[in-house]
């Protein structure tokens, strides 16, 4: 039986389309709805933050008695604390403490899990005892290993830091691996090996950059999740002290005079609210225009 | 599949014993002298050489893990320092109401939860799927103590509909019960079923893409028939899968509802352990839970080996 | 042609969506299909067989495509327009259809029992018990040994030429009068491909079915086709009997299939392909879409889009200068 003998339409699995492809993306995410919106409240929010000084002018622990319980009004637009500080003020350099928070363990968890699945694909010896650990790592909830690890360090920034780390490097390792895996299997890998590429010159240069989209989905919902988390840990009183604010404390603070002065605890939830939301929408767009498989949605 | 099984069971040892040595190293991450911050720093010389012999922690490091083992071994996990009890009998008394919330909310979440991820991937990209998948995202996204701190302004302080904290056994009366139990539970239920409609939306539309769907059709079955029956078999093995990331996050939801409602369950245990500086509570109460997830992931896949017949027979 | 044709396929104009509005896939196509008849479709990817094939059904997946102009008769109804509800009762019931996939096509999570059941259940009313009997009887007719045995299967146990034959046996389930067969071979090793389209052939044969066979393999259709249709960028560029088609070819398209097949009688020398490839959709091309990689072309052929003219009642070619009138070019 025979082939028609026609040259057939490359298809875009080629190298040498990979910039082209690239660009493509770029443009598709920028024309993704629920990446627009995303980027739109994670760069407000980011700003709100970073420019907390500029925005209040006010300092966030100044306490005036004389104007406890204030509710919004213009002088205070989202009202003052118990203590007679202003909440607006409070909640945006909250934000500077949650969003940092949420970055930081994003950016910390994608490394490790970059680097232990990346490890655990390359060499094989090292992937049934490092995939053990972390499947006993994921045999915690989440909140509960992230409360145990700032339990015993102490509660501190650093703390929630790293126990949320610890809490989310696991499913970082496990989506690297897999797409480690997957990507060490394909024609150029094998190539490279053949003409002598040396391991760690593989990993770097061929596995790893192919198994970044993935990670960085899974990164930006990372950065959901641990605002969320240091929320409730702080919520809880193991994560962020008063006086530093932050989002969570802010929370159970005002959680005590919730019915009289609701303004307290509001605004900090929305904060946290409109944050986890706008990293969720980004992580979708990010989704859905990287990972092709997905892309129906 | 029996030979299937029987590694699933393999590889759980390794991870019980890891999740072991775990539980055991969080006492060392304690900074400094682990018997004077255990003991409080106004603590006398003789109360911390007390807390230091009664704890183990005066023994080389190795014989320390040794014991633990041991104790483990005889099935004990310790004794809460604040509460004069052993681990075991602190949670076991704790359990029915995390139990509860945690079981309510799970009942609440999978209906709910796939069948409006199944409709919105059905109906893909029209103002249905935009409806449902937008009120998903804001459940993933609001923080579940606030919401549940605002409903209990709203459903118990406004209103005086429900009651506002407490715990009533269902043996004592089922309708005390779900009063004190429906609006926590439904509190934690909302991240939970914004997760699943996410995930089963998304293995839906992955089912809905594949050829055999296109047969199906090409046979004559009604849509009913086409999705119900050919499509969610499908996706409800991918929808397995995440069984056990939903009961994690149940549980590890309930130690912060639990705070909210002031329920007096396990989570509040540990939170308690904690300010209390409680280690070994905590310390017993994470090792049992992370067994009970050891056990829980491993019949999560085993279910899936069941429910999917390209695992079962190979 | 006989009076009457089983189904009649009329201006047939399918548009898909993209990113940049709608795109057609298939433009204008018309052609009968009569009772037992045996036509072959073939053309290079891209060229809108299987759209042809899906729109008989209208199995495209929902929301993404439109039929703009055209309409599928069967039966007295337009297949096109015709409600869910009646296109419900012909699918799998008079008209069925073989994928490409073997492997993608059947529900893993399904026996085959189960899915060759599903159909005689649907269409025949039979019992659950009757319709795994007949399940049975399929297996064998499709020559699936231990037919008994392997119905309470499950498809990944099967090999990919085993999974086409139970493929056919769901399609063949309800006798239909028409099957529509869609690249049934391309996806197996060539041994397979062979023996079914053998099973095919027989099956034609025995249960007196109208087959369709479409690929874009030209020696599959040439073995198997009694007429054959020539697509090209979404349009019919020649129909013909396939002996009319393989000695005297009148598109130039048609030579070029033929010329890259490679020849019997052990010819060494390089086989011949097409210049260029098949043109996207949206791709501006003024006149003959073929035009750019025809050999032949002349002014002529850019000014306007040809039409598919009959050069005599079974031969239909789509190229203006080779059907018009000698002397005028």
């Amino acid at each position: 039986m025979t082939e028609l003998a026609l040259p057939i339409n490359q298809a875009a699995s080629s190298p040498v389309l990979a910039p082209r492809r690239r660009f493509m993306a770029l443009r598709r995410l920028a024309a993704h709805r629920s990446f627009q919106i995303g980027l739109c409240l994670v760069v407000l929010l980011a700003v709100a933050a970073i420019f907390a000084p500029f925005i209040t002018g006010i300092d966030p622990s100044a306490m005036k008695v004389r104007l406890r319980f204030k509710p919004p009004s213009e002088a205070f637009l989202f009202g003052s604390d118990s203590f007679g500080r202003d909440v607006l003020t409070r909640v945006l350099y909250g934000a500077r403490v949650s969003l940092w928070i949420g970055l930081v363990v994003a950016v910390l968890s994608g490394l490790c899990g970059a680097i232990i699945g990346v490890l655990a694909a390359q060499f094989r010896g090292f992937d049934a005892l490092l995939m053990r650990l972390m499947d006993a790592l994921m045999s915690f909830p989440a909140i509960l290993l992230a409360l145990g690890i700032t339990a015993a360090l102490g509660p501190r920034m650093e703390s929630v830091i790293i126990a949320l780390t610890v809490a989310y490097v696991p499913a970082g390792a496990r989506i690297v691996r897999a797409s480690a895996l997957v990507v060490r299997e394909l024609d150029y890998v094998q190539a490279a090996r053949i003409a002598g590429a040396s391991d760690l010159r593989i990993m770097f240069r061929h596995i790893l950059p192919n198994s970044v989209s993935p990670l960085l989905v899974h990164m930006t919902f990372v950065f959901a999740y641990s605002i969320l988390a240091e929320a409730a840990l702080s919520f809880l009183g193991v994560g962020v002290q008063p006086p530093t604010a932050s989002w969570g404390n802010i929370i159970a603070e005002g959680r005590d005079y919730a019915t009289e002065a609701w303004w307290v605890m509001l605004f900090p939830g929305l904060g946290i609210s409109l944050a986890a939301l706008g990293l969720n929408l980004l992580g979708d767009g990010l989704r859905d225009v990287l990972d092709p498989r997905l892309k129906a949605g | 599949m029996a030979r299937l099984t029987l590694m699933k069971l393999l590889q759980a040892v390794p991870v019980i014993l890891i999740v072991s040595v775990l539980a055991f190293l969080l006492m060392s991450l304690l900074p400094g002298d682990p018997a004077v911050v255990i003991a409080g720093d106004q603590a006398s010389p003789e109360a911390i050489e007390q807390v230091r012999r009664n704890l183990g922690l005066d023994r080389p490091f190795l014989e320390q893990l040794g014991i633990w083992f041991l104790h483990l071994l005889q099935g004990q996990f310790g004794s809460s320092l604040m509460l004069n009890q052993t681990v075991l009998s602190a949670m076991g008394e704790r359990l029915p109401v995390t139990l509860s919330l945690a079981g309510l909310s799970i009942a609440i979440t999978l209906p709910i939860g796939i069948f409006v991820g199944s409709i919105a991937a059905y109906y893909r990209q029209t103002w249905v799927d935009s409806l449902i998948m937008g009120v998903a995202l804001l459940g993933v996204s609001i923080p579940g103590f606030w919401i549940a701190i605002l409903s209990v302004i709203v459903f118990s302080v406004i209103l005086g509909w429900l009651p506002s904290s407490g715990y009533v056994p269902i043996d004592q009366s089922a309708i005390e019960w779900l009063r004190a139990m429906i609006l926590p539970a439904i509190m934690l239920s909302l991240f939970q079923i914004g997760f699943l409609a996410r995930m089963t939306r998304s293995a839906m539309l992955d089912v809905l893409s594949q050829d055999f769907i296109r047969t199906a059709r090409s046979k004559g079955l009604s849509e009913w028939t086409t999705v119900g029956k050919h499509a969610f078999r499908n996706a409800l093995i991918l929808v397995i899968t995440t069984m056990g990331i939903l009961l994690s996050t149940a549980l590890g939801g309930s130690v912060v509802i639990e705070q909210v409602f002031a329920l007096p369950g396990v989570g509040r245990l540990v939170v308690q352990g904690i300010l209390a500086r409680d280690y070994p509570l905590v310390q017993g109460v994470m090792l049992i839970y992370g067994f009970v997830f050891v056990a829980i992931n491993l019949a999560v896949d085993l279910l899936y080996t069941v429910a999917d017949p390209r695992v079962r027979y190979d | 042609m006989t009076a009457s044709p089983l189904v009649s396929i009329e201006d047939l104009t399918v548009q898909f969506r993209t990113d940049r509005g709608w795109t057609t896939a298939i433009e204008g196509v018309s052609f009968d299909v009569g009772e037992g008849d045996c036509v072959g479709v073939v053309g290079e990817s891209g060229s809108g067989k299987s759209v042809t094939a899906l729109s008989m059904l209208r199995l495209h997946a929902r929301g993404t495509s439109r039929f703009a102009r055209g309409a599928v008769r069967y039966g007295g109804q337009d297949l096109l327009r015709a409600p869910e509800r009646n296109l419900r009762k012909i699918r799998g019931r008079d008209i069925a259809m073989v994928f490409q996939d073997p492997m993608s096509s059947l529900n893993p999570v399904l026996s085959i029992c189960d899915q060759i059941a599903e159909p005689l259940c649907l269409h025949q009313g039979m019992s659950r018990t009757a319709a795994r009997q007949r399940a049975i009887e399929l297996l064998d007719l499709v020559r699936i040994p231990d037919a008994a045995r392997r119905v309470d299967e499950y498809p990944h146990r099967l090999s990919g030429g085993m999974r086409q034959r139970v493929m056919i046996a769901i399609a063949i389930a309800c006798r239909p009068r028409l099957l529509i067969a869609d690249e049934p071979t391309t996806a197996l090793d060539v041994t397979i491909q062979a023996q079914i389209l053998e099973l095919l052939r027989d099956l034609r044969a025995e249960l007196g079915m109208a087959v369709m066979l479409i690929s874009h393999d030209l020696g599959v259709i040439a073995e198997f086709a009694k007429r054959v249709i020539v697509m090209y960028a979404g349009r019919i560029v020649e129909d013909a009997p396939v002996d009319v088609l393989f000695n005297a070819p009148r598109h130039p398209y048609t030579e070029g299939l033929m010329a890259s097949m490679p020849a019997l009688e052990g010819g060494t020398e390089r086989l011949y392909a097409i210049p260029g490839r098949i043109p996207d959709p949206d791709e501006p091309i003024a006149g003959c879409r073929f035009g750019p990689r025809c050999t032949h072309i002349k002014p002529i052929c850019q000014a306007a889009v040809p039409e598919l003219v009959a050069i005599d009642a079974t031969h239909r070619v789509r190229c203006t200068p080779r059907t018009r009138t000698a002397g005028t070019t």
